[in-house]
């Protein structure tokens, strides 16, 4: 490699480590990803658990043999009391989670309970659910006891559900963020450099200083351009590690991971490190592309600002579970992350692996023929 | 030797979406200077001083004449240029987050000075420029005066021949200053040619060999600062230029 690219190189990357808020930067993304998965593993088993669980509740009514059945059926202990203040006493004690108080004057029965809580709100749901299975029965009853036929009474048909999705909603969407975090660290990383190697050096003055040495704009640019690429792929890849350790030991501990099966073939990896170097290339060049004019350091940050927020993107649209189509792999950064998950999940077709390199090649060449054209011009001294 | 030949460069500044002005920095400018020489470039703030020098420096094109130096020209060999020259602005700051000795490290690499030869250089820089206590600190860490040494330094650490110094003394004090003039005057000794732009008439006067004086892009009068003096009859620079101009000071 030409010898003044390397110098530039050197220089960019000597400047970055010593940097912490920088160094802090580049790291924080791909961090967050495992407590991430760690969270979410978490949040669903105590979800699952909590379906399961007996819940202690209290009662001012008395129950027939019949609702005591139903009771046991949706997993509810209960303490019966003879007034609303003896359950409320009860609440306040923290013998019972929630409680039911039975209005015979309009006849209601008011559940009371914490909607703040998730626990709170799952008992709430379960005595509803109680409540009106205690509902079907009494009406049952009084059908019965008229002599009239349930089935002809209700026209009564059966419901069976098949769940016909290979992964679990919870699942596709943690995914999807781990990946999308993926692409962020690059974001991140490389907005933090391009800031630096342009806005910095031209407040500074060193940019004028650096143009007067033997060397060629277009060495200076590759230099700090690549220099940006670096660290966006390091940051990058190692998001990339942590996803991939963290998936693999949450299959072990989270339920959640049921079914799943996480690619890792030598194929895989390398068709990974080939789309995060290919995102790297293209989200340092749009970075760069973006700060190459700001004057100040804080007009370059607020340049990229929009940049960082369009990383975002591929997470909203995997909660609204959107079809993907071949377009899809030619939509900068969504293709990223899209094609980092098919690859992972065994998803993937040839197809949309050249679609998002090809889209890419060509969104990388018209960002570097701006920014050439940028950086031979004079205006690359004064900004805008 | 530098040769300036009528060279002018043009700007178009946008005032509005439809509106632009077109106006000249530098207009027909011819300068010569040779070895061993300390030629001033003169005039107030906006005269084009600047504009010509980052011409001089191969950082702007002009939009009209030639440059040459040593007789070759900055559209042939911009960078054969490049390593001839050292270019010192008064805006000028230094990496911070690196020492003296990897800044003149950095630079010599630039120069493509061989590792062995520029370990000398270091060494005899730090030792003229009194560097030795502070070269593996930091430089955000460094005093004013210690930052103006090292920015000088890094200008010699390739042994140019010519210098461009772009009011390189605008904003220091007195001491930061005289390390500045006192350089200039040891490298005029060096057989170095200097082009030092000032709008302090009196500094020029007392180290520049001559002086160009320069007003809203133009050449307003060159020579050596007693003949000027003279010519204009007038006891110092700064009166003389005044005199040149005539009332357009009140402008």
């Amino acid at each position: 490699m030409n010898k003044n690219i390397l110098i530039t190189i050197k220089k960019e990357l000597r400047s970055i480590i010593r940097d912490k808020k920088t160094i802090f930067r580049m790291l924080l993304f791909p961090l967050i990803i495992p407590a991430m998965i760690m969270l979410y593993g978490t949040m669903y088993d105590s979800l699952e658990e909590s379906s399961e669980n007996t819940y202690k509740i209290g009662i001012d009514y008395q129950v027939s043999k019949e609702e005591i059945e139903i009771l046991k059926n949706f997993h509810l202990e209960y303490k019966e009391c003879d007034s609303k203040e003896c359950l409320e006493e009860a609440y306040k004690e923290k013998e019972i989670e929630a409680y039911i108080s039975y209005n015979k004057e309009i006849n209601t029965y008011e559940i009371y309970s914490d909607s703040s809580s998730t626990s709170g709100m799952v008992i709430s749901s379960v005595i509803e659910e109680y409540l009106n299975s205690y509902s079907t029965l009494l009406t049952n009853t009084y059908l019965i006891n008229e002599k009239i036929d349930l089935d002809k009474a209700y026209n009564h048909f059966n419901i069976a559900y098949e769940d016909l999705g290979s992964s679990n909603y919870m699942l596709s969407v943690l995914l999807s963020v781990s990946f999308t975090y993926i692409i962020m660290a690059i974001c991140m990383s490389t907005s933090s450099m391009a800031t630096g190697v342009t806005a910095t050096e031209r407040e500074n003055g060193t940019l004028e200083t650096i143009l007067t040495f033997p060397i060629k704009k277009t060495e200076l640019l590759t230099g700090k351009y690549l220099s940006s690429v670096i660290l966006g792929f390091v940051s990058s890849l190692i998001g990339l590690i942590l996803t991939i350790i963290s998936l693999n030991i949450g299959k072990n501990f989270y339920t959640m991971f049921e079914g799943f099966e996480l690619i890792l073939s030598f194929k895989t990896i390398i068709a990974s490190i080939l789309i995060i170097i290919c995102a790297s290339f293209f989200i340092a060049g749009v970075a760069l592309a973006l700060t190459s004019f700001s004057k100040t350091y804080k007009e370059a940050q607020s340049s990229t600002t929009m940049l960082q927020m369009l990383c975002i993107v591929p997470m909203f649209v995997s909660l609204i579970e959107m079809d993907v189509t071949n377009i899809y792999y030619i939509i900068p950064i969504c293709n990223f992350e899209q094609i980092l998950m098919d690859l992972f999940t065994n998803t993937y077709s040839l197809v949309s692996i050249l679609l998002t390199l090809a889209s890419t090649f060509i969104y990388i060449t018209i960002v570097l023929i701006y920014i050439i054209k940028s950086y031979n011009s004079e205006k690359i001294l004064f900004a805008k | 030797m530098i040769e300036i030949n009528n060279v002018s460069k043009k700007f178009t500044k946008k005032i509005s979406k439809k509106e632009k002005i077109i106006f000249f920095a530098d207009k027909d400018i011819t300068i010569k200077a040779k070895e061993g020489e300390i030629v001033g470039l003169l005039g107030p703030n906006g005269a084009g001083k600047t504009t010509l020098l980052r011409m001089l420096a191969g950082i702007m094109e002009p939009t009209e004449g030639t440059i040459n130096i040593d007789g070759i020209n900055y559209k042939n060999n911009s960078l054969e240029i490049k390593k001839k020259i050292a270019f010192l602005s008064g805006n000028t700051k230094l990496y911070k987050d690196i020492s003296p000795y990897e800044l003149l490290h950095m630079c010599g690499e630039y120069y493509n000075i061989d590792n062995k030869e520029l370990q000398n250089r270091i060494q005899k820089i730090s030792k003229r420029f009194n560097l030795v206590e502070f070269l593996h600190q930091r430089i955000e860490n460094l005093s004013t005066g210690q930052l103006q040494r090292v920015n000088i330094a890094r200008c010699v650490v390739h042994n140019p021949k010519y210098y461009i110094f772009d009011e390189a003394t605008s904003g220091l004090d007195i001491i930061s200053s005289k390390t500045i003039l006192d350089f200039i005057k040891e490298e005029k000794e060096n057989n170095k040619c200097i082009i030092y732009s000032t709008h302090y008439m009196e500094e020029a006067e007392n180290i520049c060999d001559r002086v160009v004086l320069v007003h809203k892009g133009k050449i307003i009068k060159e020579g050596t600062p007693s003949s000027i003096i003279k010519e204009t009859k007038t006891t110092n620079l700064r009166d003389a230029f005044f005199t040149l101009i005539g009332g357009e000071e009140n402008e």
